[in-house]
C-alpha cells in the first residue's frame, strides 16, 4: 500500500531529515512510527500526504508513484488520505458536525448522504450526542476524537497521525489508540507517529522505530542498530 | 466504514458525471455557507454594502441625469436667427451684394435689413420709454442684417454661417440668437466628463474595499484554508467562499445603490422638470428602466466576484502547503 524506496528529505541549510529510508506497509496494516523528537516521524508523514516531496528516493502509495503527482491531481490524492494532528485542527467557528463534514463538502458528497456519514462517524468515536456543540467547550479527548472522525469520515484508504495522543492523559491516550485499533480492523491502512513507547507496547500492529532519519531494526529483542 | 477499493490510483480526478454532481453539491454548500457568514457579520457586511452602494449609485445617477440633460437639451431648438452688425456706412441703406450673397445660402430662409433708426425704435418700444432717445446725440446702435437660419440645422452649422460672416469686412459684429443654449451643451459636455473622471474614481474605490473586505476575511480563515487543503480541497473550492462573498457584497450593494437612485430621482425629478419646462424644454420624468437596474445589480454582482478573485487568488497561492519541486 505504502511502499519507501531510498527515500530522503534534506531541509535546507542541509539538515537531513531522513535519509535513504526504505519502508514497506501493507494494505491493512497497522504501524506506529517511534522515535525521538527529531527522528524523522512527521517528515515522513508529511512526505505521505505530500506537504513536502523527497529530495530524492520515490514514495509509491496505492501503487503510483507521488512523487510525479502534478500540483492539480494532490488535492484528490489528499481525499483518499485521513489525516489527525496532535493539535487537532479544528475550525471553532464551526460546530462539530461541521468540522466533520468538511471532507465530504470538499468530495462534493450530497447533503443527504453527508448528514448519514457524519453522524456514523460521529457515532463511532461515540460523540453523536455532541455534533451541534461547538469544538472549543469539548474536552482535549473529545477534540481528538471529533478530529478523528474527520480523518475517517470520507473512508479513506489510508490514516495517519501525528502524535495524536500528546496532549492526551494516559487513560485517554490508551482509549485513543484502542479507537485507532478498532478502526484499523474495518481494515483501514495506519501510520500513527508517537513517541509514547510504553503506549505502543500494549498495543498490537508493528513498531518501526526511526532515529536520525533512518529505521532501526531490532537485532536481538531490546537491541536496535540502524539499517 | 470500510476503506476504498485497492489498486486504484488515488489521485484520480472523478469521472465527469461525479465531477458535476459533486460540483453542484459543493455549491449548495457553499451558497449555504457563505449566505450564513454574511449573515454572522450582519454589522460589517452592511457597512461594506453601503460603501458599495453609495459608490455605484452616484455615477449611476450622474449618469441617468447626464443622458437626461443631453435629451432636454437636444430638444431645445436653436430657433434663432443670426444678427449681423453692420459697420457706419450702411446706417440708411441695405448692403446689397451681402444680402444677396446671404440669401444665396441654402440653409437662409428670410434676411431683413433693419436700419440704424428702426433698430433705435425698436429698441425704445422694447423698453417702453417714449421720448428716451430723444435726449441721445446721435444714434448709437448699428445697422443690423436678421438672418432666418432653417430650423433643422444644428449648432455646427450656426458656428459655420458665424464665422463665415465674420470674415465679411462690413459686418462688425454676428450674434447668434440663443448661445446661451450652445453654453448649455458646452456645459453639459464637461459634466459629462466629470461624472465619467468620478464614477471611475468611486468604483475603483469601491473595488478596493471589497479586495480589502476579502483579503480581512482570508486572514481571519487562514487555518480553515489550511485544514481544507490538507482534506484534499482543491484552490478553486479554497477560493469559492471568497468568490461567493464578493459576489453577496456586489449583489447587496448593488440593489441597495438602485434603492438610492430611485428614491434620488424620485425627489430630484420633479424639480427638475419644471426648471426645463421654464426654458421650453421637453418635460421628461427622470428614471432608469428596471432592465437597466437589473443589469446594473448583475454588473456589480460580477464586479465583486472579480474583486474577490483578484484578492483571494495570490494569498491562496501563499498559503496552501504546496509541495516543493523534486531537486535532484
Amino acid at each position: 500500500m505504502i511502499r519507501f524506496e531510498r527515500v530522503a528529505k534534506r531541509y535546507p541549510p542541509g539538515v537531513d531529515a531522513l535519509r535513504a529510508l526504505d519502508l514497506e506497509i501493507d494494505r491493512g496494516e497497522l504501524v506506529f512510527l517511534t522515535g525521538h523528537s527529531g527522528a524523522g516521524k512527521s517528515t515522513l508523514l508529511k512526505l505521505i500526504l505530500l506537504l513536502e516531496r523527497p529530495t530524492a528516493g520515490r514514495i509509491w502509495v496505492g501503487g503510483e508513484n507521488i512523487n510525479q503527482l502534478p500540483d492539480h491531481r494532490i488535492p484528490y490524492y489528499r481525499r483518499h488520505i485521513g489525516a489527525v494532528f496532535q493539535d487537532h485542527r479544528l475550525l471553532t467557528d464551526r460546530t462539530v458536525f461541521d468540522n466533520v463534514a468538511l471532507p465530504l463538502w470538499v468530495a462534493g458528497v450530497s447533503p443527504n448522504e453527508v448528514g448519514k456519514r457524519v453522524r456514523a462517524a460521529l457515532d463511532l468515536v461515540g460523540l453523536l450526542e455532541r455534533e451541534k456543540a461547538n469544538p472549543a467547550v469539548l474536552s482535549s479527548g473529545q477534540q481528538q476524537r471529533v478530529g478523528i472522525a474527520r480523518a475517517m469520515v470520507n473512508k479513506p484508504s489510508i490514516l495517519i497521525a501525528d502524535e495524536p495522543t500528546g496532549n492526551l492523559d494516559p487513560a485517554l491516550s490508551y482509549d485513543m489508540m484502542s479507537l485507532f485499533e478498532r478502526l484499523n480492523a474495518m481494515g483501514t491502512t495506519m501510520l500513527i507517529a508517537t513517541h509514547e513507547q510504553s503506549l505502543i507496547d500494549q498495543m498490537g500492529g508493528r513498531k518501526v522505530e526511526l532515529a536520525r532519519g533512518k529505521i532501526m531494526q531490532p537485532v536481538t529483542e531490546g537491541d536496535f542498530s540502524y539499517v | 466504514m470500510s476503506s476504498s477499493k485497492p489498486n486504484q490510483s488515488l489521485a484520480v480526478k472523478p469521472k465527469r458525471q461525479k465531477v458535476l454532481k459533486a460540483w453542484f453539491a459543493q455549491h449548495q454548500f457553499h451558497v449555504k455557507d457563505s449566505l450564513s457568514r454574511h449573515w454572522a457579520v450582519k454589522r460589517n457586511a452592511i457597512a461594506t454594502w453601503l460603501v458599495i452602494s453609495v459608490a455605484v449609485a452616484l455615477p449611476t445617477l450622474l449618469g441617468v441625469v447626464d443622458t437626461q440633460l443631453r435629451a432636454i437639451v437636444d430638444s431645445f431648438q436653436l430657433r434663432g436667427s443670426i444678427t449681423l452688425f453692420l459697420d457706419d456706412s450702411y446706417q440708411e441703406t441695405a448692403p446689397s451684394h451681402l444680402i444677396d450673397d446671404v440669401r444665396a445660402l441654402s440653409e437662409v430662409t428670410d434676411v431683413v435689413y433693419v436700419s440704424a433708426d428702426e433698430g433705435l425704435a425698436a429698441l425704445e418700444s422694447a423698453l417702453n420709454q417714449p421720448g428716451l432717445v430723444d435726449g441721445l446725440q446721435g444714434n448709437p446702435l448699428p445697422a443690423a442684417l436678421v438672418i432666418s437660419i432653417d430650423e433643422s440645422l444644428g449648432e455646427q452649422d450656426y458656428l459655420r454661417l458665424a464665422d463665415h460672416w465674420s470674415l465679411d469686412s462690413n459686418v462688425v459684429e454676428v450674434a447668434i440668437d440663443a448661445e446661451w443654449l450652445l453654453t448649455l451643451k458646452q456645459w453639459v459636455s464637461l459634466i459629462r466628463t466629470f461624472s465619467m473622471a468620478l464614477g471611475a474614481l468611486l468604483l475603483t474605490g469601491a473595488v478596493l474595499t471589497l479586495v480589502n473586505v476579502i483579503n480581512a476575511m482570508v486572514a481571519r480563515r487562514e487555518q480553515e484554508l489550511e485544514v481544507v487543503a490538507l482534506l484534499g480541497g482543491t484552490e478553486a473550492f479554497n477560493a469559492r467562499p471568497f468568490l461567493y462573498a464578493g459576489f453577496w457584497y456586489g449583489l447587496f450593494g448593488g440593489a441597495l445603490a438602485m434603492i438610492w437612485v430611485q428614491l434620488v430621482l424620485a425627489l430630484v425629478g420633479p424639480n427638475l422638470s419644471s426648471l426645463i419646462s421654464h426654458y421650453g424644454g421637453a418635460t421628461t420624468l427622470l428614471d432608469i428602466s428596471a432592465q437597466t437596474s437589473f443589469w446594473l445589480i448583475i454588473a456589480t454582482s460580477l464586479g465583486g466576484v472579480v474583486a474577490a478573485k483578484f484578492a483571494v487568488t495570490p494569498r491562496l497561492k501563499a498559503l496552501l502547503p504546496g509541495p516543493a519541486p523534486v531537486r535532484g
